[in-house]
């Protein structure tokens, strides 16, 4: 069975197109979401989802969460006696997330198709893949994140000749797809986006908003402070989608603070990340050519989309209102499902085909003549250009800048500024060229391929001598060799992990931890609910621990509510 | 037709047919199955829709945007978006003049505050309409090439940035583009106007007349005839020190922006600077000892009726010395620029080693003449490495590195050969290999003086 997996940066989901349709497969507490956090326990244990998101605010030295954002880097995160890669951190979630979906299809899954951002890079691409090879699947495809949500939009609309936008802005990325469905045929015009804007800057502006009206700053605050105040933020920014107003309580440095924020102080506060997001919709619209009156629909994916400063966004560029057909934190699972469904060739989906593009631009590094015969170097030749369908291959030829020129380089960037240092490098080459030739005899010809996943080759050949060479991409810091990833299996393989039958438990004492945290005035009261709670898990009487198990549940829903 | 061919379809097809066409095909060649079948499809689709949309753009009538844009105003924007964030355009004249608007920004880049500019250009409403951005844009472009008098280079860039043409395949040159930024930024540093404001941004106690001095002096081409001092302008100290640091010779530095005019500004500081005092003073002397020189030669060979080899041997040795007493001069004003402008290492160090391996070469020739040994050889021992290093970055790195250590190993095996017989073949072989280091570098990189990356074209 192939499964569809969204692995966001706040919260991951997992499903598989059944014969019904796309389904989704609760986790162990029921729910559809599984948080994207990682934390260990005092025994060493592994604990992922709600448990180690409220494990954030009671033990934030032993959690981590946002690690997508540093998929691609070989950042490394220390829990206590263990160091993660962001990759290990990915695939201890996805492990999480395949263990919930064979408890709800009662068989293995072995294979996923993986949603990424469209504006992922090679590396990230391919760290998204170790994450899989990492959690034991193969990863059968990456789907951008934007393609999929209009699949979950697209599949249930007329069929014939739409063209709509699909706006995804999720925790960490924001994404732009342009697409049009005629005959079954599913086609992506153009996707831009940032990777370093998401909900996760909205709460970074409100955190120091707050910090600011408060006099206080960033460094001087406690973790644990820190970490109850974010999570309060959060909420507070979630509830200015639905109010004018709201406000945020929080202790810190004994003193008890109140602050009232509405929703056009945050709306202007925010302003600046709004003209960010600017930039992508103009670059989507623009490579698509088309006009704002062409489009039939925007559609809004993402948790943070529900801002009312997303909708005024659309509505002012595009002059229409956009739209919320499906829940926005589900679209892109359930694109991913269908996605998976297309590449195990499901009946239902015979007759749907997606084309997708590649949403930045390859190419290699140049020097140019000025126009008063001065040479510059530094520039950037585009060799597939961005929005290309996929799979695509193209050739370039180069040519020497001197005769006689023993070697040229090859250097391979991805991105969108004219001059590559403003680019992305992936690698390098030296060709060696024979140097008795006449420059202009002395070509070399380059091929970029850039696959259905999104992963690229290049190759490049000598025209003179005739030597064909391959340049090998994954000499970069943030890319795991195969070598490497097997070292890790065996690794990860030795972290212990709860069985997910305790898992209910677990994540109520996590939340009871939490609210320990949160709440001075009730420490006593919920410091004997958790000893008394201990002391039922300790005589492992699964009747004795489902009574205790609701009633503290309910104790902490109404105390939370109060 | 060949992409209609390749379609199944008359060179006559609608779009709706096209599109019929290609979702048939693309079932028979999927891209995950067929990648090269495909792309081959997709190209051809592609191809066929832009001729069938060129068709039908010919074909009619072209509305102009006005009206276009006109009814988007008209239908009310939704309860949502609340009347504020609505564009509002002036009911009264629903031709927007894309030229008043250029005219504002233009106006508003020309304060020479970039973030005040973006701030600005965030609330234009009428920058929120997609089409109209873009011939804002367009127009924006070419009242730029235009510009008199230019704008500076931050503003340029944010302007190129906020339109989006800022990036590969925007449909302009990039190298027109760099040109237009470049041309906007020099000549916003040296506009006459902006002098004033130059002054201010440089911070510096020199007096504005010298600022125009300087100015003055960069504006103009430089001819090689003004090496010679006294054929030179009045202010030909200043243009003399100038010269001197300048690597190209016929025109101004290509990159004369604020921090340049800063260094120029800060070398040609006489009151501040008696070293440049110094050096006039030295060139002055030796031009004047060289012209009496080269009489005195003259004068001699007509009165002795000397053989014409001692004539030439005495020109050579005079030419040698005119050659050392000028890679001299580079290399005192390269190490001059180099103590003003830290940050222009990389420009000079080529310079640098250019100057100094002659140097060397003489300076071992004056101690062999000295009888000092250690200091010959220690003097050719470094020419040689500094013009082996030299020589090396004309190769491939591995390359390089074996025809580099294959050379030390022989010239020293060589020069214990020698020192046996005498200690002056030693030094003299190292020179000699100095020397001829130095020449072939030169004729490798024919315009020694400038340094080119072996990089593709």
């Amino acid at each position: 069975m192939i499964a569809g997996i969204d692995l966001g940066t706040t919260h991951s989901l997992i499903g598989c197109y059944t014969d019904n349709g796309p389904r989704l497969f609760p986790n162990a507490l029921g729910n559809f979401l599984t948080p994207s956090a990682v934390s260990i326990d005092d025994g060493g244990h592994v604990v992922v989802g709600q448990a180690a998101r409220d494990r954030l605010i009671s033990h934030p030295r032993l959690s981590v969460a946002t690690f997508k954002r540093w998929m691609g880097s070989d950042r490394e995160t220390i829990l206590g006696t263990h160091r993660f890669r962001p990759e290990e951190l990915s695939a201890l979630v996805l492990r999480s997330l395949i263990a919930d979906a064979e408890v709800a299809l009662g068989e293995k899954v072995t294979e996923a198709v993986i949603s990424v951002p469209a504006y992922f890079s090679d590396a990230q691409r391919k760290a998204t893949h170790a994450a899989g090879e990492l959690a034991g699947i193969k990863v059968e495809r990456l789907i951008n994140e934007p393609t999929a949500a209009a699949l979950a939009y697209g599949l249930d609309q007329e069929p014939n000749g739409t063209r709509f936008l699909v706006l995804d802005l999720g925790g960490g990325t924001f994404d732009v797809s342009i697409l049009e469905m005629f005959e079954g045929i599913v086609e992506v015009h153009a996707s831009a986006g940032d990777n370093f804007l998401g909900g996760e800057n909205f709460l970074d502006i409100l955190e120091m908003a707050f910090l600011e009206d408060n006099h206080l700053d960033k460094p001087g605050l406690d973790v644990h402070v820190r970490a109850q105040l974010r999570r309060r933020l959060e909420v507070a920014k979630r509830e200015l989608g639905t109010r004018q107003e709201t406000h945020v309580k929080q202790d810190v440095q004994s003193r008890h603070i109140d602050w009232r924020i509405d929703e056009p102080r945050f709306a202007s506060l925010a302003e600046p990340l709004v003209q960010r997001m600017r930039v992508p919709l103009e670059r989507a619209m623009r490579d698509a050519h088309l006009e704002t009156l062409d489009l039939d629909a925007v559609v809004l994916v993402g948790g943070a989309s529900r801002m009312p400063l997303v909708s005024r966004l659309v509505s002012r560029m595009f002059l229409k209102l956009p739209l919320r057909h499906v829940d926005p934190d589900q679209g892109v699972a359930i694109g991913a499902c269908i996605a998976a469904g297309l590449k195990a060739r499901n009946q239902q989906l015979q007759e749907t085909i997606l084309t997708d593009v590649c949403p930045y631009t390859l190419g290699v590094s140049v020097s140019r003549m000025s126009g008063d015969n001065q040479r510059l170097d530094g520039f950037f030749e585009p060799i597939i250009h961005r929005n290309s369908t996929v799979p695509v291959s193209r050739e370039d030829t180069l040519h020497p800048v001197h005769d006689g020129q023993k070697v040229v380089s090859i250097e391979v960037y991805q991105g969108e500024s004219p001059m590559v240092g403003n680019n992305i490098k992936l690698g390098e080459i030296d060709i060696p060229l024979n140097p008795k030739l006449p420059r202009d005899e002395n070509a070399v010809t380059v091929r970029f391929t850039y696959d259905i996943d999104g992963l690229l080759q290049v190759e490049a050949q000598a025209q003179a001598t005739g030597q064909h060479h391959e340049l090998i991409l994954e000499q970069n810091p943030g890319i795991l060799t195969p070598a490497q990833i097997r070292e890790r299996l065996a690794r990860l393989a030795d972290i212990k992990v709860h069985p997910r039958d305790k898992q209910e438990n677990i994540a109520l004492l996590a939340r009871a931890e939490r609210l320990y945290e949160e709440r001075l005035d009730q420490r006593d009261t919920l410091q004997e609910w958790i000893a008394r709670f201990r002391g039922a898990l300790d005589q492992q009487d699964e009747n004795m621990i489902r009574t205790h198990r609701s009633e503290l549940s309910k104790a902490l829903s109404s105390l939370e509510n109060d | 037709m060949s992409a209609f061919a390749r379609l199944g379809l008359p060179s006559t097809a609608s779009e709706s047919s096209i599109k019929r066409a290609y979702a048939r095909l693309l079932r028979q060649t999927r891209p995950d199955d067929d990648p090269e079948g495909f792309q081959r499809l997709n190209e051809a689709y592609k191809e066929a829709l832009a001729h069938c949309r060129s068709r039908t753009a010919e074909s009619m009538v072209l509305e102009p945007w006005q009206n276009s844009l006109s009814e988007m105003d008209k239908s009310p924007p939704t309860a949502e978006t609340g009347s504020e964030a609505s564009p509002r355009l002036d009911a009264d004249a629903p031709c927007i003049d894309i030229t008043t608007i250029c005219d504002k920004i233009i106006a508003m880049a020309e304060q020479d505050d970039m973030q005040a500019m973006q701030q600005w250009l965030a609330v234009q409403p009428e920058l929120w309409s997609l089409p109209l951005k873009n011939s804002i844009g367009d127009r924006l472009l070419d009242l730029l090439q235009e510009r008199e008098p230019p704008i500076c280079l931050a503003c340029s860039q944010a302007l190129l940035e906020y339109f989006g043409f800022a990036r590969v395949l925007s449909g302009y040159d990039p190298m027109f583009l760099h040109e237009l930024q470049q041309r906007m930024h020099i000549n916003w540093s040296i506009e006459s106007n902006q002098e004033q404001g130059l002054a201010d941004a440089l911070d510096s106690d020199l007096k504005n007349h010298q600022l125009q001095r300087v100015l003055n002096q960069l504006r103009q081409p430089l001819h090689f005839w003004q090496w010679i001092p006294g054929l030179g302008a009045p202010d030909a100290n200043i243009m003399l020190v100038l010269r001197g640091a300048r690597i190209s010779a016929s025109r101004p530095p290509a990159s004369l922006d604020q921090g340049q005019v800063a260094f120029w500004l800060a070398i040609s500081d006489m009151e501040h600077l008696h070293r440049q005092h110094l050096a006039l003073l030295a060139t002055r002397f030796t031009f004047a000892m060289l012209v009496g020189l080269m009489t005195a030669l003259f004068g001699w060979w007509i009165l002795t009726r000397q053989s014409i080899a001692n004539f030439v041997l005495a020109c050579i040795a005079i030419a040698g010395l005119l050659f050392i007493l000028w890679c001299t001069f580079k290399v005192l004003a390269a190490i001059n620029r180099w103590h003003y402008c830290p940050e222009h290492l990389p420009i000079i160090w080529p310079w640098l080693c250019f100057g100094f391996i002659p140097l060397l070469c003489a300076g071992t020739l004056l101690c062999m003449a000295l009888n000092l040994p250690i200091a010959a050889t220690f003097l050719s021992g470094a020419s040689a490495w500094l013009a082996s290093q030299r020589l090396r970055r004309g190769y491939g790195p591995q390359l390089a590195y074996v025809v580099y250590l294959a050379w030390w190993f022989t010239t020293i095996w060589i020069c214990f050969q020698l020192l046996a017989v005498h200690p002056w073949y030693a030094v003299a072989s190292f020179m000699g290999m100095a020397l001829l280091m130095w020449i072939l570098d030169v004729v490798n990189h024919r315009h020694f003086l400038r340094i080119f990356h072996g990089n593709t074209a």
